[in-house]
């Protein structure tokens, strides 16, 4: 058998040493050159084993996948795969990069919001808008990511006057939403349609930059020593929506194609103000697994979760349903 | 149930048998460029492939391959374990005569 086939691995992967990793050669039974995976021994087209079979028949392909089967079991006991918490963690420089990114997101959803309210001259004063506290190490303390902690929480606050302050820096906004939202019943739909579509776009940018800058440039690992990284570059389990809810963010969550759904008050939780201009209140989720969710963004996540599996089920009994009568 | 028959599905032709997850990973492993494995490592991996094949009386001696490093002790590559289970299937099922012939 000769063969010439492409890896599902880039050979980018494996850096400048192995630029012709991608291509998969084989000449007169003889594997030359690039790594096998999926394309190659998986049930794909046109790969190793298939090659094999149409050439050698079908007892000689079978013989051939159990053997293989026999030897990458041996192998992967022989060289151990495990999975630990700096395959999922990011650089320090990295992770700062994204917490800048997503507070310049939160701040640009506000702007975003207070433009599609048409309130044209209205600038940012206090940070009222998104992050958790983070306790900083003295170790790793880190100067830009405090100015970040303070502004999302007053200076000292027991004392209620600056409380009262901070959050009513975007009270203007919030009642401007309410009057345009509100104003009439059939507007009501198409405007809240709008504004999803706003900050969806808005939100999403944050998202891309921070994903790009995250994975897999700021992995503390990468992918040779990277088992994470290993299982999705190969594809033999999770994808990188997983990866990237697990080191970076989950992101905006989403139900029937909208964001989080007001209920009657203009609140989505009762956590949160009415028509709070704040993404993080419609459902966009800055945080990710390894460090954990916010109450309020793992119930969102849920809601999310739960409209997927609703569908499933709705999808499968409705077509069965439609099959059955078309057999009938 | 003679699976082996069953390798592609009959209306496109296209394959549905194949190794998945923790296979594709090792695969992955075994094929690389700085996969590199001593005497024992090689032997061991070729005798786990082929085992089924000999206790089947299918195949009676294995033909090995030359270490691909020499100095400073010899190694072989998992690429030619891959190369090694591929000659001997394909030679598999003959006898010693049909070998040397061929």
């Amino acid at each position: 058998m000769n063969l010439d086939g492409k890896s599902k691995l880039s050979a980018k992967e494996w850096g400048p040493l192995g630029k012709e990793e991608g291509e998969v050669i084989i000449r007169d039974n003889e594997h030359l050159q690039g790594t096998l995976d999926k394309n190659q021994f998986g049930s794909s087209d046109q790969g190793m084993v298939h090659s094999f079979y149409e050439i050698y028949g079908s007892k000689k392909a079978g013989e051939l996948l159990t053997s293989l089967a026999r030897i990458f079991a041996v192998y992967l006991q022989e060289h151990g795969f495990t999975v630990g918490l700096d395959d999922l963690m990011l650089k320090p420089e990295a992770n700062k990069h994204r917490r800048q990114t997503i507070e310049k997101g939160h701040q640009d959803g506000v702007i975003a919001a207070a433009k599609f309210a048409e309130m044209t001259n209205f600038k940012i004063q206090k940070m009222n808008y998104s992050n958790r506290v983070v306790y900083q190490s003295k170790k790793n303390y880190d100067k830009d990511i405090e100015k970040l902690t303070r502004s999302a929480i007053p200076d000292d606050p027991f004392d209620t006057k600056n409380v009262k302050k901070c959050v009513q820096a975007d009270d203007p906004i919030r009642a401007r939403l309410e009057e345009k939202i509100g104003q009439s019943m059939e507007m009501k739909e198409s405007l809240e349609a709008e504004m999803d579509g706003l900050m969806k776009g808005t939100m999403s940018s944050a998202t891309s930059k921070v994903l790009k800058d995250c994975i897999p440039d700021g992995l503390i690992k990468r992918f040779p020593k990277n088992n994470i990284s290993a299982m999705v570059l190969t594809g033999a389990k999770g994808g990188v929506v997983n990866q990237t809810q697990i080191s970076a963010l989950l992101g905006q969550q989403e139900l029937e194609g909208r964001r989080v759904p007001k209920m009657q008050n203009g609140k989505t939780l009762p956590c949160f103000l009415a028509f709070d201009p704040n993404p993080r209140s419609s459902g966009y989720v800055s945080d990710r697994f390894i460090t954990g969710l916010r109450p309020q963004d793992f119930f969102f996540h849920c809601m999310a979760g739960r409209e997927g599996l609703i569908d499933t089920a709705v999808k499968t009994s409705r077509s069965g349903y439609l099959q059955r009568c078309l057999i009938k | 149930m003679a699976t082996h028959k069953q390798y592609v599905v009959p209306t496109s032709g296209k394959p549905i048998r194949g190794l998945i997850q923790d296979s594709v990973v090792s695969g992955v492993f075994l094929s690389s460029k700085d996969c590199f494995l001593t005497k024992a490592e090689y032997m061991q991996l070729v005798y786990a492939g082929l085992r089924g094949l000999i206790e089947e009386g299918q195949l009676g001696r294995i033909t090995t391959m030359p270490p691909t490093l020499i100095k400073p002790r010899p190694l072989w590559s998992g690429k030619q374990v891959i190369s090694t289970v591929l000659k001997n299937i394909v030679m598999s099922g003959l006898s010693a005569k049909q070998i040397k012939e061929t």
